[in-house]
């Protein structure tokens, strides 16, 4: 078998960086539900022992309006990035570095609006361990979000400087998995920490 | 081109730059694998002495060589440099090192990532013995129970220093699975499908799996446990909702796991081992394949046999004390096949074989006592004593260390060149299984008469004096056994004898590369064609051409079939691995002074990632031309 | 030869575990000790015929001659059908044993708590109450039960995690701060079983032990009494200088003594002192309550349990006398 011939260039299942990213992602995923894990576990514990109400009494809940709209705008960073995949492919990458730029200034908005909802909470991180949750995951979804972007920003100056194009695209399809990864793990975490305890009330 | 032409450009692509700062930049896997295997090892010497420092002061009734507070940091050192300097490291070490030469590729997937996560490895060994020496050393135990370890309780550095140890070692051990795994299910020789790898190939892919979903627990715990620690969040707090337990569960979903971690890279190295010095192939492949298998799923059920006296109703407790012993019977299946495989072959007693059959010996004693102390009635009276200190020193040492010697002993002439000493290498080995069962042996007895753990000390009247004198003795007899390892590897330094390619003309890829392998290990990658390539009456042949010698490539293939998929380029030499795991050390070093650090070091981070990936000018034209 | 080293080895354990120490698991003196003692057994057995077996197979396989024929593949399936159906009914038997033994364990008659035992560190407090709950009393280190009665107590910390172990009577159950746990105890026979820390709780977690002191229900019940009456001690002029001496040299901070002073609460704080006299041990159940011993203790706390929350101070001659006699009569 002679592989002389065989393009050296692959951005997809076959370059071992996508399933890197894939690991990685995978064990985020896997600290993020045993996070979840954790704050059910306390649920249950302090409920049924009878030793607080979860959360703890006179806790004021966090707002949901402003994750809800986070959550949207979230959605737009996702979007462009896969729609930025399919301009790549298209050898268009001067309109995908607008593209990227567009969703991280979405994603600073979101830190914004985010930096005000942590502002406006009504309770510390040491007032109780339903707080700590929520200020800590929140937290660690905001550098998250952070880092994206810085990530977002450097792929998407290559790609203005002409580096990406439809063969050559693999950052560009990490970042976008990447993306995928912060859009789809907030959701849960909004959900568990921000409506649940409103459910059972 | 000619073949010295192609072997002699090869090695120009490959070639490691000179100097201090040229070490500081390789990436190849040769180099780094054997850097894990020199440090962990290291480590262990190290964290020995401070076993042996121990049996000095528990020798005899209130002896006072070593205080209270200086003991309890040495066992904590102990303990935690022995599973994370050690354990962990030494067998993704021989992994990194010894799975791309037996599944024919020439260097790890992701060759920067493994230079980070051994500076990241090294950084926090560093930091864990340099913290002993300025006495301030982790002292809450290798797992750390909180409240104890909350700054309520442990107001001084130590505690923090442990939160970042486990911290280092969680990044480097995750980074090195995921590159394990992707390796494994991406650059195997052409040929070599799932049903053809090697059984210490098999143990790394599923040990690797195992890291990737159990350490995330100890990741949770661990952050939790430096929040509160630093900033004051209170997961932990009982009066304000959180739980003392929860670090508990936490650590323990991780903790089990880690020890199958460790043991089942040693089963596969017996695995290797046994049939090369029995001349026949493994007896029952798919059996011990799929016990391994069968382990490591198993492992994530057990967590809670270490919290059996914690208060948890016994009907949740039974449930795991049933899974603790039924993971029992995939290990049974393993050591029948070893046994059978030199039941039906013709051994030649090497020192690496001797390895093995001590493993056999220790590894199912330490077994049997711990299928004594998953019963949950026993453990209540042994949790927390020496017999629990006895069992996971048989199933460790016997277990892990019997087997990574052997190990060692068998790839020394491929690592070096160099046959270690026979002679030597059989004093080694007997010193060692006779003090270690003098040494531990007595600790059974010791915890049935009521001895708790991790006590400085204890009176007179407890006449507990013989015994822990006699273990003691074995202690010092074990000692010296290890140090007649390092005297071998000195003679052999001097006088040892070079060693073929193959000296053992054993039968897995490996031993077809030089000894030592080039850096570009195979000059064509080999088409396999069963399970024991060598032992096949063609060597591998039909192989696989038309890479580039002028730069570094490797051959990706299908996950299952293993059929060529493609070629990628992989990087060269580079410094940003290491920039990278000093960035990060600011971060958790400098957090046991202050959170700010942290922040400090997300822009240091951020240009070490970017100097990684940034695109080496002139850039080509991204395209096939 | 692996063989006879195992023999020589199993009997030689046999032999030593025979040999009770102060604390051993195998007194049997409580109805759950007693069944993990038959549980032991059983797995000690079981263990001694694996092993021997697994090492028989092994010391052939490696004796065997390299010329000998090997076995077929067919009798290695059949074997190793054997060994799977051998192993599992051995495991199904320590299992069964497991949950038999382990049943019985909770058939003990519940009543309602008597003795509360509050871990601290590195000394246990305790307190009791009657059959309806009042409180009667507190003392610290030394437990006294009734012989052949049930005792249910109460394990709790306030500080980090213990775990109460008296091996001679039952297997030991962590004391967990925000968490109740509870233990009944029986004593079969009178006599005094000692116990220890069983879970590591900082600097002096070697040396944090207690007795548990079982007597016949007559001697209980003049324990119980004497215990909830106030030493004539604290009032009588003999031992007045012994009383000015305890407060001037500010004992009385960290120790308590009922109808004199309660001393302020906080984590450093010693035990309840106002029975000492009649305790068999002190400094957590770790040396002999004699005039000599305490005599050390006062002198040097830091050089014999470094780090315990004792500080040292220095006590002229003649007051050490009268605090050591004072001490003596808080009976």
């Amino acid at each position: 078998m002679n592989v002389a011939g065989r393009t050296r260039y692959h951005s997809d299942l076959k370059h071992p960086y996508w399933w890197g990213i894939l690991g990685l992602i995978i064990i985020e995923v896997t600290v993020i539900a045993i996070f979840l894990a954790s704050y059910f576990y306390l649920w249950i514990v302090n409920v049924s022992t009878g030793r607080m109400g979860w959360p703890a009494q006179g806790t004021v809940l966090p707002p949901v309006l402003i994750p809800a709209i986070n959550t949207g705008l979230l959605l737009f960073c996702g979007w462009s990035m896969w729609y930025g995949g399919i301009l790549i492919k298209k050898n268009k990458s001067k309109e995908f570095a607008y593209l990227a730029l567009a969703c991280c200034v979405v994603a600073g908005l979101v830190l914004y609006l985010r930096w005000i909802q942590m502002e406006m909470l009504e309770f510390d991180w040491g007032t109780n361990a339903y707080a700590s949750f929520v200020w800590v995951l929140t937290g660690f979804h905001f550098l998250h979000v952070l880092a994206g972007i810085l990530g977002t920003l450097v792929i998407g100056w290559f790609s203005y400087k002409g580096y990406y194009n439809e063969q050559r695209m693999l950052g560009v399809q990490i970042d976008t998995i990447y993306w995928y990864y912060i859009v789809a793990a907030w959701p849960p975490i909004y959900f568990v920490l921000y409506w649940t305890p409103r459910i059972t009330w | 081109m000619e073949l010295n032409e192609k072997m002699q450009k090869l090695d120009q692509a490959w070639a490691n730059p000179p100097g201090f700062i040229g070490w500081l930049r390789i990436v190849n896997q040769t180099n780094i694998g054997v850097r894990y295997i020199y440090t962990s090892l290291i480590f262990f010497f190290m964290s020995g002495v401070l076993g042996l420092m121990m049996r000095v002061q528990l020798a005899s009734a209130e002896t006072n060589v070593l205080g209270p507070e200086v003991f309890n940091q040495i066992f904590t050192v102990h303990g935690t440099a022995m599973m994370f300097l050690f354990a962990i490291p030494m067998v993704e070490g021989l992994g990194a090192y010894i799975v791309p030469l037996m599944i024919g590729t020439r260097d790890l997937s992701f060759p920067r990532l493994s230079s980070f996560s051994y500076f990241v490895f090294l950084i926090g060994g560093i930091t864990l013995f340099g913290s002993l020496f300025m006495n301030v050393a982790p002292n809450a135990g290798w797992f750390d129970y909180v409240p104890l370890a909350l700054k309520e309780w442990s107001p001084g550095k130590n505690i923090d220093v442990y939160a970042t140890v486990i911290t280092f070692i969680e990044i480097s051990a995750l980074a090195a699975a995921v590159e394990l795994i992707v390796t494994i299910l991406k650059q195997r020789a052409p040929g070599m499908t799932m049903a053809r790898m090697p059984v210490f190939v098999w143990s790394i892919l599923v040990m690797a799996f195992m890291i990737v979903f159990a350490m995330p627990g100890v990741i949770v715990g661990s952050v939790m446990l430096a929040l509160d620690r630093i900033i004051g969040t209170v997961f932990f707090e009982a009066s304000l909702g959180g739980d003392s337990l929860l670090w508990q569960h936490l650590f323990w979903w991780f903790g089990h796991p880690e020890v199958y971690i460790a043991f089942l890279p040693a089963a596969g190295v017996v695995s290797t081992i046994i049939p090369v010095f029995c001349k026949r192939p493994l007896y029952g492949y798919t059996a011990v394949v799929m016990s391994m298998v069968a382990t490591g799923i198993i492992s994530f059920g057990l967590w809670v046999h270490h919290m059996f006296t914690t208060g948890i109703p016994d009907q949740a407790s039974a449930f795991f004390s049933v899974a603790s012993a039924m993971i029992a019977i995939p290990s049974g299946i393993q050591i029948y096949c070893w046994i059978a495989t030199i039941l039906t072959g013709r051994p030649r007693f090497n020192t690496a074989l001797l390895w093995c059959m001590g493993f056999v010996i220790v590894f199912v004693m330490g077994g049997l006592s711990g299928i004594m102390v998953a019963s949950l009635p026993f453990d209540k009276q042994t949790h927390d004593t020496y017999f629990v200190v006895a069992h996971f020193h048989y199933v460790l040492i016997g277990g892990v260390v019997f087997p990574v010697f052997g190990g060692i002993y068998y790839w020394w002439p491929k690592f070096t060149g160099k046959l270690l000493n026979e002679k030597l290498g059989k004093i080694n080995f007997w010193l060692v299984v006779i003090g270690f069962n003098i040494a531990f042996f007595p600790m059974h007895i010791l915890g049935l008469q009521g001895m708790p753990r991790r006590i400085y000390t204890y009176i007179e009247e407890m006449n507990w004096g013989a015994m822990n004198m006699l273990s003691s003795l074995g202690a010092y007899l074990l000692g010296v056994g290890f140090f007649v390892f390092i005297i071998n590897v000195i003679w052999t330094i001097k006088k040892g004898e070079v060693a073929s390619n193959n000296p053992w003309d054993a039968d897995t890829l490996e031993w077809l590369a030089d000894s030592p392998p080039k850096n570009y290990k195979f000059v064509e990658i080999p088409r396999v064609k069963s399970l024991n390539p060598l032992w096949d009456d063609e060597m591998p042949v039909d192989a696989t051409t038309g890479m580039r010698v002028d730069r570094r490539e490797v051959l990706i293939t299908e996950i299952l079939s293993s059929k060529v998929q493609a070629v990628v380029i992989l990087p060269t030499n580079s410094i940003w691995p290491f920039v990278l795991a000093l960035a990060t050390a600011v971060a958790f070093i400098g957090s046991i002074f202050s959170p700010w650090w942290f922040v400090v070091s997300i822009g240091l981070v951020f240009i070490s990632i970017t100097g990684w990936f940034w695109p080496h000018r002139p850039w080509d034209s991204g395209r096939d031309v | 030869m692996i063989k006879g080293r195992l023999i020589l080895l199993l009997t030689v354990s046999f032999a030593l575990i025979s040999c009770t120490s102060e604390q051993s698991t195998f007194a049997g003196l409580g109805p759950q000790a007693v069944n993990i003692i038959n549980l032991w057994w059983i797995l000690f057995a079981i263990s001694s015929i694996v092993l021997i077996t697994v090492s028989f197979f092994l010391t052939k396989a490696s004796l065997r001659k390299s010329t000998a024929p090997a076995v077929d593949d067919q009798t290695l399936g059949r074997g190793l059908v054997i060994g799977l159906v051998g192993t599992i009914s051995l495991l199904l038997v320590i299992i069964f044993s497991t949950l038999t033994l382990g049943q019985a364990l909770s058939d003990e008659e519940d009543g309602p708590v008597e003795i509360e035992i509050t871990a601290k560190m590195w000394w246990w407090q305790v307190k009791y109450f009657d059959e309806s709950g009042k409180y009667l009393f507190e003392t610290a280190n030394e437990i006294h039960v009734p012989v052949n009665r049930a005792m249910k107590l109460r394990l709790l910390s306030d500080n980090v995690i213990h775990s109460f172990w008296v091996p001679a009577l039952a297997g030991k159950v962590d004391m967990i701060p925000g968490r109740v746990n509870h233990l009944t105890i029986k004593a079969l026979k009178e006599g005094t079983f000692r116990g220890q820390c069983a879970e590591f709780c900082g600097v002096q977690h070697a040396l944090m032990a207690f007795h548990v002191v079982a007597e016949s229900e007559d001697k209980y019940k003049q324990w119980i009494h004497a215990h909830t009456q106030r030493p004539l001690a604290i009032k009588s002029k003999k031992f007045k200088r012994g009383r000015k001496a305890f407060f001037s040299y500010d004992c009385i901070r960290c120790h308590s003594i009922d109808g004199l002073k309660e001393a302020q609460v906080s984590k450093f704080s010693g035990p309840n002192l106002t029975h000492f006299g009649s305790r068999k041990y002190f400094a957590a159940g770790t040396y002999p309550n004699t005039k000599g011993h305490l005599s050390g203790w006062l002198l040097d706390p830091q050089g014999l349990k470094p780090g315990n929350y004792m500080p040292a101070t220095a006590i002229s001659a003649e007051d050490f006398e009268a605090i050591l006699a004072f001490l003596k009569e808080l009976k």
